[in-house]
C-alpha cells in the first residue's frame, strides 16, 4: 500500500542580477522527480551536496513551495495532495509528517527545556496539556531512550547523540505517518552512530513509520533502507531495491558512488579509484545526460540525449534507471551477505 | 626504519573556568620516513591536539605539562616542546619541514587574498627567490594537484574555487616546500564521496613522489584502511592501541578498537541490527580512574581496570596496546 506518491515535483530557485533583481536564470534544483514511498518501507535518497535531496524533502513536507509537481498523501483511504493546499488547507495535515535533522546543535531552541521542546506538537495540536502532557513526554523519553527525569534540562546539558535522541522524539510525538530523516547520523560519532540508527529502526517497528531517508552515506543505506534512489543534479537516476542497486547498478554514477566509499578493510585498497571532475553546477547543467562529462562509459548520444528514466527489472522488483546504455553495461556492485 | 618525529609522554592540559581538561595525557608514538600513521579516534579524544602540540600552534588556555616532541631534522634532533611557540625557529620549521592540511578547505584560506598570493607568501618566507619565480613554482604545483587551468586558478580568490579545488590548493601549498612531515588533519570529511576519493588518490600519489611521511588524523576506519601503513587508535588522550594497517584490521585488541570496527557499518555486509558501544563518551572534566574505557568496556574487570591505569604492552613485534587482559597487571 502506498503512503505517499511524488509525481513529477520541481523546484527551481530564480537567479537574479542587478538592482531590480531582475530573473537571469534558474537554479533547477529538482528537475522533475517521481517516486513513491509504501506504507512502512524506507526509501533512502542518495547523492552527493547539492543534488537536490534535501530540497525534495523540504518541497514534500511544503517547508518551502515546489514550483509544480504533485505529493499526493494517502490517508486511512483519502488522498490529500499536500503540494497543491493552501497554507491554511494544509494545517491539519502537518501533524503526519515530520522531520529529524542532520544537526541535532542547531535544531534544538537552547532556551526551552527538553518538556517543552518534545511537548510543544502536542500542545500546540491541543492532544494533551498539564499532567497529561508531561506523562506523554516522559513516554516519548523512554521509547528513544531517555531518563524522563531529564525532561528539565535544557538542550545544552546533553551530548550530540542525545540531542539527537530529543530531536527524535519530538518528531514521533504526534504519531506521523511519514517521517524524514535529513542527514540524521552524519553530525554524530561513530560509536553513537550505531546508537541512533537501531533506535531509528526500533521506532519504526514500534509505531509503524515509514521513512524518507536522506543521505550520503552508502554504508548506512545498505542496512537501514529497503529501497534506494539515487539522485545527480536535480534528478534521480537510478531507483531500486537495495539489493539491486548495491548487487547490480545499472547506471555508472551509482558504480562510481559505491566505489568511492573508503573500506574499512585494508585488502581492498585497489578499489579506491576516483573518477574525474566535479559536481557541475546545477544552474547550468551539462547538455545531453547530466552525468556525461564525468562519466568513464560515454558516447556521443550522451551529450545529445537526455536519457530516458525506464524500468529495466521486473514488474515486482522494478529497477529504474536513466542512463543509455544500462542494458549494454557491465558495471561492478557490491556483493551483499547477510 | 629512521624516524622523523618522536614523540614521548606528551601531556597537554586545558585550564577552563570549568576545571582542567586533560586533552592529551601521556601520548607516545614515533612517526618512520615515508610511512603514512593513521590516527584515529572520536571527536573529542585529542587527535587535534596532538597534532597542533607538534607546531606549536595550540589554543592559548592549552599548555604542555609534559612530554618531549623530537623532530629529526638534518640529522640533528630538536625537542619541539621546548622552543618557543612564536620564535624563530618554529617559524622556520613550520611549512617548510612540517606543514599541515585542515579540515575545512574554506575557513582555511584568508577570503581577502588570491589562492596564488598566499601560496607565493608560504614560499617566499622560506626561500630566497623573486616573487616571479615563486609563482612559477605556484603554478607547477597546482598542475601537480591536477587543478585544471592552473594559471587561472593561481589568480582566483577562494570563494571562486569548490571545496575540493580548494582542498586541492592547499595541499599544494603544504607540499610545496617538500616538507620531512605532512599533518593532515581530517582533510576529507568536509568533502564529498567522489571527490573525498579524488583527494585521498592525490594524496597517496604525491607521498609516493615526495617520500614526506604523513600524520593522518581522521575518524573514519575506511580513509585509515585504505591509506595508512600503521594506524594508532585513540580514546580520551590516550593511544590505546598501536599497529601495522592489515595487523590491526585483522586482529584487533584492544576491545576499543574491536568495538570500534564491530560498530561502524559496512558496504556489502547487511544487520538487521548494528553492534553498538554501550554508553558514551565520558564528560572530559571528570575522566573514569583506571583505564579511561573500563564503564564502556565489554571486559571490565572490577577492582583492576577501574584502579589502576593500564601499561602499554606490546604483544607482537610492532603490535602495542593498553590493555589489562594482554598483561601488566603485577607492576
Amino acid at each position: 500500500m502506498k503512503l505517499l506518491e511524488v509525481k513529477g515535483l520541481k523546484k527551481y530557485f530564480p537567479l537574479t542580477k542587478g538592482f531590480f533583481k531582475k530573473v537571469v536564470g534558474y537554479v533547477r534544483a529538482v528537475d522533475d522527480v517521481s517516486f513513491d514511498i509504501k506504507q512502512g518501507e524506507t526509501l533512502a535518497l542518495v547523492g552527493e551536496s547539492g543534488c537536490g535531496k534535501t530540497t525534495t524533502a523540504k518541497s514534500i513536507l511544503r517547508a518551502i513551495d515546489p514550483t509544480d509537481g504533485d505529493v499526493i498523501l494517502h490517508l486511512d483511504g483519502k488522498d490529500v495532495n499536500i503540494a497543491k493546499l493552501s497554507r491554511d488547507e494544509l494545517k491539519p495535515y502537518r501533524r503526519y509528517m515530520q522531520m529529524i535533522f542532520q544537526n541535532p546543535y542547531t535544531s534544538l531552541n537552547p532556551r526551552m527545556k527538553v518538556k517543552e521542546i518534545v511537548g510543544e506538537p502536542l500542545l500546540v495540536n491541543g492532544i494533551a496539556k498539564g499532567k497529561e502532557l508531561e506523562d506523554r513526554v516522559a513516554e516519548l523519553l523512554k521509547a528513544v531512550g531517555l531518563r524522563p527525569e531529564y525532561m528539565i534540562r535544557y538542550p545544552h546539558a546533553f551530548s550530540g547523540g542525545q540531542r539527537q535522541r530529543i530531536v527524535i522524539a519530538r518528531a514521533i510525538a504526534l504519531r506521523p505517518k511519514l517521517v524524514v530523516c535529513d542527514e540524521p547520523t552524519s553530525a554524530l560519532d561513530v560509536s553513537i552512530r550505531a546508537q541512533i540508527l537501531n533506535l531509528l529502526m526500533d521506532l519504526q517497528e514500534e509505531f509503524a513509520l515509514t521513512y524518507l531517508f536522506i543521505t550520503h552515506d552508502l554504508s548506512v543505506v545498505e542496512h537501514i533502507s529497503d529501497r534506494v534512489a539515487v539522485m545527480y543534479l536535480g534528478k534521480i537516476v537510478e531507483l531500486s531495491s537495495t539489493e539491486e542497486i548495491f548487487e547490480n547498478p545499472k547506471h555508472p554514477y551509482t558504480e562510481t558512488l559505491l566505489r568511492s566509499v573508503p573500506k574499512p578493510d585494508p585488502d581492498l585498497r585497489e578499489e579506491l579509484v576516483p573518477i574525474e571532475g566535479e559536481v557541475p553546477n546545477p544552474a547550468n547543467p551539462p547538455s545531453g545526460c547530466y552525468f556525461h562529462p564525468r562519466c568513464p562509459y560515454a558516447k556521443s548520444i550522451c551529450k545529445e540525449e537526455y536519457p530516458e528514466f525506464r524500468n529495466l527489472g521486473t514488474e515486482d522488483n522494478p529497477h529504474y534507471v536513466a542512463c543509455h546504455f544500462a542494458e549494454s553495461l557491465k558495471l561492478r556492485g557490491v556483493k551483499i551477505t547477510l | 626504519m629512521e624516524k622523523v618525529l618522536e614523540i614521548r609522554d606528551l601531556r597537554v592540559y586545558f585550564d577552563l573556568t570549568e576545571g582542567t581538561v586533560k586533552a592529551v595525557d601521556g601520548v607516545s608514538f614515533d612517526i618512520r620516513r615515508g610511512e603514512i600513521l593513521g590516527l584515529v579516534g572520536e571527536s573529542g579524544c585529542g587527535k587535534s591536539v596532538t597534532a597542533q602540540s607538534i607546531l606549536r600552534i595550540l589554543p592559548k588556555s592549552a599548555r604542555i605539562v609534559n612530554g618531549e616532541i623530537v623532530f629529526h631534522r638534518n640529522g640533528k634532533t630538536l625537542d619541539l616542546t621546548r622552543l618557543d611557540p612564536e620564535g624563530e625557529e618554529i617559524r622556520d620549521i613550520r611549512g617548510k619541514d612540517i606543514s599541515m592540511i585542515f579540515q575545512e578547505p574554506m575557513a582555511s584560506f584568508s577570503p581577502v587574498y588570491t589562492v596564488g598570493a598566499q601560496m607565493v607568501e608560504a614560499i617566499l618566507l622560506h626561500e630566497n627567490i623573486s616573487k616571479e619565480e615563486a609563482r612559477k613554482r605556484v603554478v607547477e604545483m597546482l598542475k601537480k594537484v591536477k587543478i585544471p587551468n592552473a594559471e587561472k586558478v593561481v589568480d582566483m580568490y577562494p570563494f571562486e574555487l569548490s571545496g575540493g579545488m580548494l582542498q586541492r590548493c592547499m595541499i599544494a601549498m603544504a607540499m610545496s616546500l617538500n616538507p620531512t612531515l605532512l599533518l593532515a588533519d581530517e582533510p576529507t570529511t568536509a568533502l564529498d564521496v567522489t571527490i573525498q576519493a579524488q583527494i585521498l588518490y592525490l594524496m597517496k600519489e604525491l607521498q609516493k613522489e615526495y617520500h614526506s611521511s604523513i600524520l593522518l588524523i581522521t575518524h573514519d576506519m575506511g580513509v585509515v584502511a585504505q591509506m595508512a601503513d600503521r594506524v594508532a587508535v585513540m580514546y580520551l588522550g590516550n593511544i590505546v592501541e598501536t599497529a601495522e594497517v592489515f595487523e590491526l584490521f585483522k586482529n584487533p585488541l584492544h576491545p576499543y578498537t574491536q568495538a570500534l570496527l564491530r560498530s561502524i557499518p559496512k558496504i556489502g555486509i547487511r544487520k538487521t541490527r548494528l553492534e553498538t558501544i554501550k554508553g558514551m563518551v565520558p564528560d572530559p572534566y571528570n575522566l573514569p580512574t583506571g583505564c579511561r574505557f573500563h564503564n564502556r568496556c565489554e571486559k571490565f574487570m572490577k577492582g583492576l581496570c577501574d584502579v589502576k591505569e593500564p601499561p602499554e604492552v606490546e604483544v607482537k613485534p610492532g603490535h602495542k596496546v593498553k590493555c589489562f587482559l594482554y598483561g601488566g597487571e603485577k607492576e
